[in-house]
């Protein structure tokens, strides 16, 4: 893992960071003794958390609420939502000298085993990228080489019953210039300045395939059972293709939004999603803060899918930290 | 940790409000290397010979019986202990049990060469002998073969069931029916409770062949009295448990307390490679949407060298939902053996129709059995079903009834309707 201080690696298990000394883990937590209503006090439980009495699931997995902070500006929240039996969302962020790398994943829930091909491609996008900078790749190439990595990593795992576990991917590598983005699916990427927000991604789905035919005016066809309905995902079942790409010089101050559906569903204009995170960075400090903000927005809000947000703030003082990976 | 056997469950877990049954399927693989090698088997093999030598069994039958017998004797590895019992109106002990050694086995084929036909059918008499044996050697792997050609005596019927209440348990049987004299659901009961398969010999020149097949099986388990355990929520109810795959066997009544919340059921023995799939029906408390409970937990469990292993554990998942487009949706596998279950009723069925008279009933009953069979490429099913019926179209299940039935395709199509095909997977 990476020391949210100073950015150093430092094995997984350290509960300090050996460069600059920080606390990088709370204390391990004495297992809590789990109690299940069944009998009014502890019950054995099963290794995943079940109930041996009456069944009742106690313990939910970990993955229901996953938040990583690599610095106050640059975290990511994943919650599973109200309504979705598990987390099947996954992101990863990470830092190559000074550019920012960050992947969301929405595994595509009616396919099997989707959560594992969400956690896969995030985690081979986020490897392939680090790798192909410190080869002094561009980015462009880079969040490319990205996908691709991603979806052979998502092809190795095969097939269950017959079906391909499936996923979208948004990855995306930014610098206090420039900004890289390659994507397949609906998973998006927004920068949000002066109080305006520019969805960067065009989604695969049924819904824009529909619209750039002309066909039909829009009104209509949102109101479409298919309008989500993804075109393109990384899966052994479908040729994902090359990924769509954007490359461009960006101001100064801003945030990198990466966000998977379950968010972008409660803030579809772009106008929305300016408003939701700027009323989000209001009472919030850090990237963190406003990452859960979104996510808990979204859960007040229903909450009918996993949701995702990612975050790389970018203030005017921007000075990219000069990581120590010794 | 122990990997002899490996399971999965297909099932969906997403339930309906207010709803508590849940279905699922268990798909159970022993590995390669599950049990010992044979050399290695604690307490070795028995091999029980069970064959009927009663007055109708006289002329060609008895004579490819006896040379069965002796060709099968000649095949026994030296390290598997056999004996021989022959069933008249008294099972007798042609051959106590002793080790397959050339000298042995030249003794035994002497004795069964010397057999004559005569006298009635108890089989409960039969399998009274042959327990005996068995008990002689309660630590190996304990399996028999019972052939015969009629049906039990009348007076036979309360001994018998009590007879098969003492062998459940004690030894596996696999029985076959010689010719067309003989009862299908006789033979289907014992094997039922002896964990063995049941299968008709038409012809008696085919005895050998069938012979030699039982024997390789047998010689093939490499682990025994394995049972299928399954733990349950407090308060819910097992409404089923039936093996599904490679063929129909209901074990809901086979069921053995062992704890409050666990329960076990026989599945014999095992050998290599070998794949099995195990339909469950549980009921639970209906929970509130969102609630995820287990429904139940299952595991292989046989006892090695005097310790007891359990492998291949698997989950059932109930989780309440509200949305319909999750909890409508069946699992195909659970569809699909569903259907296997019921073709197989349709079949045993519509053949009572057919022999009550009750030609309408019989005629859609078979055509549904047609029907199924076809949808889910049971090919070995249809086949048999179209030696007592005329399909006219497999599809909608359109047949007519055969006036002119080989009894014996009837027996085949009634003794094989339980045979199901397993669904194609990816």
């Amino acid at each position: 893992m990476q020391c949210p201080k100073c950015v150093a690696l430092i094995p997984d298990e350290d509960l300090f960071c050996e460069s600059c000394g920080s606390r990088v883990q709370a204390e391990p937590e004495p297992e809590p003794m789990a109690e299940c209503p069944c009998f009014n006090g502890v019950q054995e439980l099963d290794e995943e958390g079940f109930c041996l009495q009456c069944g009742r699931r106690v313990v939910r997995p970990a993955e229901d609420h996953i938040e990583v902070e690599l610095s106050p500006d640059f975290a990511g929240v994943s919650d599973r939502g109200l309504h979705h039996h598990s987390n099947e969302d996954r992101f990863a962020i990470g830092v190559h000298e000074d550019w920012r790398l960050l992947v969301v994943c929405d595994g595509v829930s009616s396919s099997p085993e989707a959560d594992k091909a969400a956690a896969q491609a995030s985690q081979s996008a986020l490897v392939a990228m680090q790798t192909d900078l410190a080869n002094d790749s561009g980015a462009l190439d880079a969040v490319k080489n990205s996908v691709k990595a991603a979806s052979e990593a998502v092809a190795a795992l095969g097939l269950r019953r017959g079906e391909a576990p499936s996923t979208t991917i948004v990855s995306a590598a930014v610098s206090a210039q420039q900004i890289a983005i390659a994507w397949i699916g609906d998973s998006r990427a927004y920068w949000i300045a002066s109080d305006k927000a520019h969805q960067l991604t065009a989604d695969h789905s049924w819904l824009n395939m529909i619209l750039e035919r002309g066909e039909v005016d829009r009104a209509e066809a949102q109101r479409s059972r298919n309008a989500h309905a993804l075109t393109r995902w990384l899966g052994l079942d479908s040729d994902p293709g090359e990924p769509d790409t954007f490359a461009g010089d960006i101001e100064r101050e801003g945030i990198l939004l990466l966000c998977s559906d379950g968010l972008w569903n409660y803030a579809d204009t772009d106008q929305d999603m300016s408003d939701l995170v700027r009323e989000s960075s209001q009472s919030a400090d850090t990237s963190l803060e406003i990452a859960r903000h979104l996510v808990d927005y979204a859960i007040t809000q229903g909450g009918r899918d996993n949701i995702t947000a990612v975050l790389m703030r970018r203030a005017e003082a921007f000075e990219p930290e000069v990581p120590n990976e010794q | 940790m122990n990997n002899s056997f490996k399971a999965e469950v297909f099932q969906n877990q997403y339930v309906p409000q207010g709803a508590g049954e849940i279905h699922a399927i268990m798909t159970v693989t022993s590995a390669e290397g599950v049990g010992a090698a044979t050399s290695m088997l604690q307490g070795g093999r028995l091999f029980g010979i069970i064959c009927d030598i009663s007055g109708s069994m006289e002329g060609g039958k008895i004579i490819a019986a006896k040379n069965a017998m002796v060709q099968l004797i000649d095949m026994l590895p030296s390290d598997c202990a056999f004996f021989v019992v022959t069933g008249q109106a008294v099972g007798n002990t042609l051959c106590p049990m002793m080790l397959a050694t050339p000298d042995a086995k030249a003794r035994a084929i002497a004795a069964v060469k010397q057999v004559k036909a005569g006298g009635s059918t108890c089989i409960s008499t039969w399998l009274k002998a042959a327990l005996e044996q068995f008990r002689l050697a309660p630590n190996a792997m304990r399996q028999a073969l019972l052939l015969t050609d009629g049906q039990n005596e009348g007076n036979d019927e309360e001994p018998l069931k009590a007879a098969l209440k003492q062998c459940e348990g004690a030894f596996q049987c696999d029985c076959r029916g010689v010719g067309t004299d003989w009862k299908v659901e006789e033979l289907r009961r014992i094997a039922a409770i002896l964990l063995g398969t049941t299968d008709i010999i038409a012809q008696p020149n085919l005895m050998e062949a069938d012979f030699k097949r039982i024997l390789a099986k047998a010689l093939g388990k490499s682990v025994g009295d394995v049972s299928l355990r399954l733990w349950t929520p407090a308060g819910s109810q097992i409404l089923f448990c039936k093996q599904v795959s490679p063929e129909i066997v209901d074990l809901t009544g086979r069921m053995r307390q062992v704890g409050p919340q666990v329960r076990e059921y026989p599945t014999g023995a095992w050998g290599k490679n070998e794949t099995r799939d195990y339909h469950f029906c549980i009921k639970v408390k209906p929970g509130a949407v969102g609630d995820e409970v287990l429904a139940g937990r299952a595991s292989l469990v046989y006892t090695l060298d005097r310790v007891e292993n359990k492998g291949a554990e698997a989950r059932i998942l109930a989780i309440w939902t509200d949305d319909e487009a999750k909890s409508a949706k069946i699992d195909r596998v659970v569809a699909h053996y569903t259907g296997q279950a019921d073709l197989a009723d349709s079949i045993q069925q519509g053949l009572d129709a057919r022999a009550r008279g009750d030609l309408d009933q019989a005629t859609a009953l078979l055509g549904k059995a047609v029907r199924v069979a076809h949808a889910s490429g049971n090919e070995a099913t249809e086949k048999l079903l179209r030696n007592v019926v005329d399909v006219q179209n497999a599809e909608t299940g359109t047949v007519r009834l055969r006036a002119n039935v080989a009894k014996e395709d009837e027996m085949a199509l009634n003794t094989r309707s339980t045979k199901t095909t397993r669904v194609t997977r990816g």
